[in-house]
């Protein structure tokens, strides 16, 4: 998308990019379902429930 | 004609709203609800390119094998720095990919650093070199699978926020089309209503799409 001249934006997206934007939809959902993204989520969910952890703030 | 009647069935991936959007609503931790929803869908977008971008922060300071629970709490250190806003996102500073890898590099450095203070195993790693690592302008450079990682975390980007603005209805017909392969006349018969309808409404969602993926914030990234 990102290696040709813009569109005119009042046309509508190609099917090359929409084929782009088509995987990439899928490879997000597949992921989003595995095990492995719900588990990590339900920690990171328990974590976020126990209150400020003592990491200092970033700069 | 853009339909608006209500759903027929859900839509079947939640997409959440731009990354700037929800990253304004992650500082409002005074709405719980509201910051829970956005944690959530941020979360959902970019877990798998944080994953991959820590992995590379690893093998970057030749750290191979990293056990998956330590690498995943990696992960969540991660989000956690950027959903409790000790690490905030100023675009006037750069891109948003720069910013989540540095905060990645900064998560794994810690962690390297706290193991070798744990682990007198891993007192021979040269501490100073592991500086040079840290500051080398090449160190920043995301690889192919990163870049893929990101990519793809943005173009869902692209369909949060087409998601956001058009209609649930429209955006369901949208994906049954255009992202599910579905026929428009199936689609059609499913929704009952006309051939025309769904072709209309596939048109517009894809000229938005256009507008939106031409947006500052998303050309910048991409």
């Amino acid at each position: 998308m990102n290696d040709k001249p813009a569109a005119p934006s009042d046309a509508p997206l190609s099917e090359e990019e929409l084929l782009e934007i088509r995987r990439a939809y899928h490879s997000l959902e597949a992921f989003q379902l595995s095990p492995e993204h719900r588990a990590a989520k339900e920690i990171l969910k328990a974590r976020l429930a126990k209150g400020e952890p003592k990491k200092p703030e970033e700069k | 004609m853009d339909i608006e009647t209500p759903l027929s069935h859900p839509a079947r991936m939640p997409f959440p709203s731009t990354p700037l959007t929800l990253l304004g609503r992650l500082k409002h931790r005074e709405m719980p609800r509201l910051w829970e929803t956005s944690w959530e869908e941020f979360f959902d977008l970019y877990h798998n390119a944080v994953n991959v971008c820590v992995m590379g922060a690893f093998k970057r300071h030749d750290w191979h094998d990293v056990p998956p629970p330590d690498l995943q709490d990696v992960v969540l250190a991660v989000f956690e720095s950027l959903f409790r806003g000790h690490a905030s996102f100023d675009p006037a500073k750069g891109r948003f990919r720069q910013f989540l890898t540095t905060l990645c590099q900064r998560r794994v450095v810690d962690f390297i650093r706290s193991h070798i203070r744990k682990s007198s195993k891993l007192t021979s790693l040269d501490s100073e070199s592991f500086e040079e690592k840290e500051i080398d302008p090449a160190f920043a450079r995301h690889s192919t699978v990163e870049e893929d990682a990101f990519r793809s975390a943005l173009l869902g980007t692209l369909l949060a926020a087409l998601h956001a603005e058009v209609s649930p209805r429209t955006y369901l017909i949208f994906e049954l089309v255009k992202l599910n392969g579905e026929s428009p006349e199936e689609v059609a018969a499913q929704l009952g209503v006309q051939r025309t309808v769904i072709d209309n409404t596939v048109f517009k969602a894809m000229k938005r799409l256009r507008e939106i993926s031409q947006r500052e914030e998303i050309q910048q990234e991409l």
